[in-house]
């Protein structure tokens, strides 16, 4: 439940050694076909070429801009960080490719259904990257500074309230966590108010990433994020540590000789922050071994022979979001504002109508993405609806239902007004240096002109990621309509995205049949996967008559790996990670 | 040597930062005419100054045939499609006509430029002659204020205001641009006005109870006239390079106006710079055309001005 | 002498004093609280917030990046370096591409090569450096793939000193080299112009009417009368340095205070923008003094304020 985008990209991190190919489809017919099979791709690389000892992976990080650089999964807000973290730190659980947690990881655990209990064990001689040792103490630790009153994160939410004696910790009413009992170094129990099917979901409820308390126990939680500790040397679990950092620009990470699995087989691994718009041709060149690559270009680089193109659905959803309230810091709430200028849902779905994401799919994505017809995407089997009609387009639709609303054009000057006769101007905000970002805004844009919405860019132009992300949590008034991903990470949960009291919820949209859904999801009622799949399904359904979010594709990730990589693999559940890689040559083939 | 002093201690003066702005330095006036003569014997010169003459008019004819509106439709089944049919230099990512975009990026440019060039100059130009023709506290703190606005280079200056004006109009923009720009120039002016100040005709003229400021237009701007031709010449060009240089950089006019600064963004790929350079070849070409010509031009009547001093005319 | 110079030097600091209030008069048009990164303490009077912003610098204390969350003063810290090597290989590059064709077009001026050099001075004003610096990453980066296309990357230790060094000229090659093709126009056309004007002087001609050969005229009296003051405008040209610098560390993605002004400036980080432009007033009086300073040792006639 706690799906942060940090642990879709932890995914990217995990390897294993051996994968099963899966069949390579051609898309139907020459012309992009909305309908013709997506694209399948394989998931693992395997070089039979002997390794040499050590070496150091290249691996772009593709971004348009900079990352924060706070290494640290209790305090990153920040996609990016996360990508990173998949190098130097680890959660203690492992999962398999249905993401559910499973027993082969750093930690085993028992679920008592009777107690509401999970108990932890812990395996011997654990240590962090700088030696010390990793006990249960750290686990502890990380939910005290998470519930601590004075966490100003957003990772502190309905899963960890659900802890007993959560609130009164955070509330400063009590000094520990009354449900956290620690029963030796390796042992501790966490003893919960509800069972929430989350639980046992990879990235759930089930907060897996210790804390080290003896690097920072010192330093005052509200300090943390700013602290040297956090940033310039932190400490992990991972299979790799930070030894220097380019702030925004680059990492460069050294092997853990403490790792777990014992020490990894390279010597170094660099990281750099590559743009999109360059990353094609520095993977042809061989500049870089491993890259996330923009789908737009897949023809450009679908043929290079110095690369093993592999691929695998995304953990996350493009949707486009309307501003519907607001958040109150304070107690943590999202109200609905029901004069605000989207409000009215039928010049919601209007909007959604007017948009033919199947095209765009097609013929911009060369049908790498397919337009999304609910929130969670296909590759969770059992939480989407299949068969959910979703929005297609129509834009005779879309007119009628804002000609029913009263928005008619009464001056004709091609837009419409309000019903009351004031001008609509609608402010559509989007993050500069996503894929095909500029072309597909337009295009948006364009249709909902169109069926004569005046919709235009707030501020003037595509915004920066942090700036974007920082507009959306603060509410700011120049953002009426928003373009933005939901990482699901790999708890499809999504209490986090449109919850009442979630300050992710960037919509501030709140309904009760939704909190009655959402708390269904995360009760004893979805424990049965049958009943969950209704639940998920109904949900959906009143998603689709609200619309808070207009769900727009689901996207392929693909990555481009040097031939000169060995025991790559991105298959979901894979249970060997970066710890495997080796490489063939000294430099990346050209 | 003595130019090579003269320009030290000019620049020692604070005066030119940019060198090529000090080779516009002659040690004395010219008659404008004269100058024109003298000038139409550089036979390269008159190529460029023709080249120019039909590039403003390509542009500011062409943009005449393309309707913005058109121009900027999103037309995704033909992205970055070839030259040819349609579209005579192509499209780029969202299918928009790359022609079109040029021709009328091209005349904003220019236009933008050219204003740019004429609110600076008519602010440094006036400044200049008021400070140099009066003196005094009011010249001295001028200069001082000057000298620290000439600290940091213009571009960066114009990037920090255009960051703080988070929306802003084409006529905002150049508002920007213009906002520092008049400096350099005022300094120039002001220095040559002094000396100007200090000759016979204008101690005459105060000595007949002429009024000041018909003294400073009527007889000491004149014989500035070869400066100012040259001044502006150059200028024109720096400042059509900045706002190209803005653009680039993305601190240009929003993506949804046509820009020559948008569509040399596209070059930033090497892939579409390699696989679709007719969405930024053409722009780069026509920019550097058209900056190459201007300062052709303005260096030939640099020259012009100079081999006129030298017969002592 | 020595009296004017040490007048200089401590001339800077009313100089930096009065740029710093410049500087403070462009932060208070920005949103929020520039000078500490903070979004509040609006409430005390301007000259109260100025003194504590200076007495804040002078402790290193640049205020906090709204972006990065961390200190202005670590994040700049970390590229300064990065952009001053790539000054000072583009300035080296620059003298070394300029200087010798400076002197043959001053020396042979009128012939076919002095027309060449004079042409290919033409295109670099003309030609935008970034379309220079774009065309070069494409043409040694990509297509011929000789040299690095983007950063400066870090490097495990393991790596000897000469051999990271040897990878930061690989990395600094065409940067600088972008930077020297539009930057050694004006200096190629001072250097001809002086040369020419040298060429004239009478003490030259006294030289060959003796006899003297002509690389020795050149040598003794007028390369030595036209390098020195190149080189003393070299403080002046930290301008045009910063500029263009600009541009380069953008087009190359390399990580220097360029880029870092960049990317402050799209997202808005105010305080990383005050403290680059901090740096840049600093750079650029600090070129100025050192330039008034060599022009006062060489020639006494000029006179410095």
């Amino acid at each position: 439940m706690l799906n942060k985008m940090f642990v879709t990209f932890l995914l990217a991190a995990l390897l294993a050694g051996c994968g099963n190919d899966e069949v390579l489809l051609e898309a139907a017919g020459d012309l992009p076909d909305p309908s013709a099979v997506v694209q399948e791709f394989d998931t693992v690389m395997n070089s039979d070429d002997p390794a040499i000892a050590g070496g150091v992976l290249r691996y772009a990080l593709v971004a348009e801009f900079s990352f924060q650089g706070v290494f640290n999964p209790a305090f990153s807000e920040d996609a990016y960080d996360e990508e990173l973290m998949g190098f130097s730190h680890e959660s203690i659980f492992s999962y398999d490719e249905e993401f559910q947690l499973t027993q082969d990881g750093m930690a085993t655990f028992v679920l008592n259904e009777n107690l509401k209990t999970i108990s932890i064990t812990l395996q011997d001689n654990l240590k962090w990257s700088d030696g010390a040792a990793l006990t249960v103490d750290d686990i502890l630790y990380a939910y005290e500074v998470i519930g601590h009153p004075d966490y100003a994160g957003s990772h502190y939410g309905d899963a960890f309230a659900n802890v007993v004696g959560m609130t009164e910790y955070r509330e400063g009413a009590a000094a520990s966590i009354a449900g956290i009992e620690v029963l030796d170094d390796t042992h501790l129990t966490i003893a919960f108010k509800e069972l929430n099917p989350s639980l046992l979901q990879a990235g759930g409820a089930l907060w897996s990433q210790p804390l080290p308390r003896h690097q920072l126990e010192s330093i005052p939680v509200s300090e943390m994020t700013r602290s040297a500790q956090l940033r310039e040397k932190p400490v992990g679990a991972g299979p790799f540590r930070v030894k220097a950092i380019v702030p925004g620009e680059s990492v460069l990470f050294e092997a853990n000789e403490y790792y777990w699995k014992g020490k990894p087989k390279l010597d170094n691994i660099l990281v750099e922050v590559v743009g999109p718009s360059t990353i094609v041709s520095e993977m042809e060149v061989g500049n870089y071994d491993v890259a996330v690559m923009p789908t737009s270009f897949y023809k450009a680089y679908k043929d290079f022979d110095n690369i093993t193109l592999l691929g695998r659905e995304e953990l996350a959803t493009a949707y486009i979001g309307f501003k519907l309230g607001s958040h109150d810091g304070g107690t943590g709430a999202n109200s609905l504002d029901p004069n605000s200028k989207m409000a009215d849902a039928a010049l919601r779905q209007a909007m959604a109508y007017a948009l033919d994401n199947a095209f765009v799919a097609a013929v911009i994505f060369d049908g790498l993405q397919q337009p999304a017809n609910g929130m969670i995407p296909p590759v969770f089997e059992g939480f989407g609806d299949d068969e959910a009609v979703g929005f297609s387009y129509d834009p005779v639709k879309a007119g009628e239902l804002l000609d029913k609303a009263g928005y008619l054009d009464r001056d004709s000057d091609g837009f419409r007004e309000t019903p009351e006769g004031e001008p609509l101007e609608i402010n559509f905000a989007a993050v500069a240096g996503g894929d095909a970002a500029e072309a597909v805004v337009a295009y948006y844009i364009q249709q909902w002109g169109e069926i004569g919405l005046d919709v235009s860019l707030s501020t003037g132009n595509l915004i920066e990621y942090q700036k974007f992300y920082d507009m959306l949590a603060s509410d700011d008034p120049a953002i009426d309509v928003y373009q933005a991903t939901w990482g699901t990470g790999m708890d499809p949960n999504p209490i986090e995205i449109l919850g009442r009291a979630s300050t992710r919820n960037y919509t501030r949209w709140t309904n009760e049949k939704n909190d009655v859904l959402l708390g269904q999801i995360n009760g004893a009622a979805a424990l049965d996967e049958t009943a969950r799949t209704g639940i998920y399904q109904d949900w959906q359904a009143l998603l689709f008559e609200e619309v808070p979010v207009i769900p727009t594709l689901w996207r392929t990730q693909i990555f481009a790996v040097n031939n000169r990589v060995k025991n790559f693999n991105v298959r979901y559940g894979a249970t060997r990670g970066w710890e495997t890689i080796e490489l063939t040559s000294e430099e990346p083939v050209r | 040597m003595e130019e090579l002093k003269t320009e030290i201690a000019s620049v020692t003066a604070g005066e030119n930062r940019l060198s090529h702005e000090a080779n516009e330095e002659t040690k004395a006036v010219v008659d404008f005419r004269s100058m024109l003569g003298e000038f139409q014997k550089d036979k390269l010169a008159v190529v460029a100054l023709g080249t120019l003459v039909f590039l403003l008019l390509f542009v500011f004819v062409g943009s005449l045939f393309f309707d913005e509106t058109q121009v900027m439709q999103v037309d995704l089944l033909n992205r970055y499609a070839s030259p040819g049919g349609n579209h005579l230099l192509g499209t780029d990512e969202a299918g928009r006509d790359v022609l079109g975009q040029l021709l009328l990026g091209a005349r904003t440019s220019l236009v933008a430029g050219t204003a740019v060039t004429v609110l600076s100059g008519f602010v440094g130009i006036g400044l200049g002659l008021l400070s140099g023709y009066y003196g005094g506290i009011l010249d001295g703190l001028l200069m001082r204020f000057i000298e620290f606005i000439m600290i940091l280079p213009v571009s960066v200056l114009v990037l920090v205001l255009v960051s703080i004006v988070s929306e802003y109009s084409l006529f905002t923009f150049i508002l920007l641009m213009s906002a520092f720009n008049w400096a350099g120039k005022s300094k120039v002016f002001r220095n040559r006005t002094r000396s100007e100040a200090k000759r016979d005709y204008v101690r005459a003229s105060k000595t007949a109870g002429t009024n000041d400021m018909l003294i400073m237009i009527r007889e000491i701007l004149p014989n500035l006239s070869s400066l100012v031709i040259i001044n502006t010449t150059m200028s024109l060009a720096r400042n059509i390079g900045m706002e190209t240089g803005l653009s680039f950089l993305g601190f240009g006019l929003p993506p949804a106006v046509p820009s020559i600064g948008n569509l040399l963004r596209y070059a930033i790929s090497p892939t579409v710079f390699e696989n679709y350079a007719w969405v930024w070849l053409p722009a780069a070409t026509l920019i550097f055309v058209v900056l190459l010509c201007i300062i052709y031009v303005g260096q030939a009547l640099r020259r012009a001005a100079d081999a006129r001093q030298m017969q002592g005319q | 002498m020595w009296n004017r110079i040490l007048r200089r030097v401590f001339f800077i600091i009313p100089q930096l004093f009065a740029f710093s209030l410049l500087v403070f008069a462009l932060a208070q048009w920005m949103p929020g609280d520039a000078l500490t990164g903070s979004l509040t303490n609006l409430d005390n009077p301007w000259y109260i917030r100025y003194l504590q912003w200076v007495a804040n610098m002078i402790r290193g204390d640049f205020g906090l990046s709204y972006t990065y969350r961390m200190p202005v003063v670590v994040l700049v810290g970390a590229r300064f370096g990065n952009t001053l090597w790539l000054a000072v290989a583009s300035l080296l590059l620059t003298y070394l591409i300029a200087v010798p064709l400076g002197i043959y077009a001053g020396r042979f001026n009128g012939s076919l090569g002095d027309k060449v050099i004079r042409f290919f001075n033409s295109i670099s004003f003309a030609l935008p450096i970034f379309i220079v610096a774009l065309l070069l990453v494409w043409l040694f980066g990509f297509q011929l793939a000789l040299f690095p296309t983007r950063g400066m990357p870090l490097l495990p230790e393991s790596q000897t000193l000469l051999a990271s060094l040897l990878n930061r000229v690989h990395h600094l090659a065409l940067p600088a080299l972008a930077f020297a093709f539009s930057a050694s126009a004006s200096t190629i056309q001072r250097l001809r112009s002086g040369i020419i004007e040298a060429k004239q002087e009478d003490y030259v001609l006294t030289a060959r009417s003796k006899g003297v050969p002509e690389s020795m005229v050149y040598r003794k009296h007028i390369f030595r009368n036209s390098s020195l003051p190149i080189t003393a405008l070299l403080g002046y040209d930290i301008t045009g340095l910063i500029g263009a610098s600009i541009f380069i560390e953008y087009v190359f993605a390399y990580p220097g205070i360029g880029r870092l002004f960049i990317s402050s400036l799209e997202s808005r980080d105010f305080s990383v923008i005050i403290a680059v432009l901090l740096i840049y007033g600093l750079a650029a009086l600090v070129g100025t003094l050192v330039s008034d300073i060599i022009l006062t040792i060489v020639d006494p006639r000029v006179r410095v304020r």
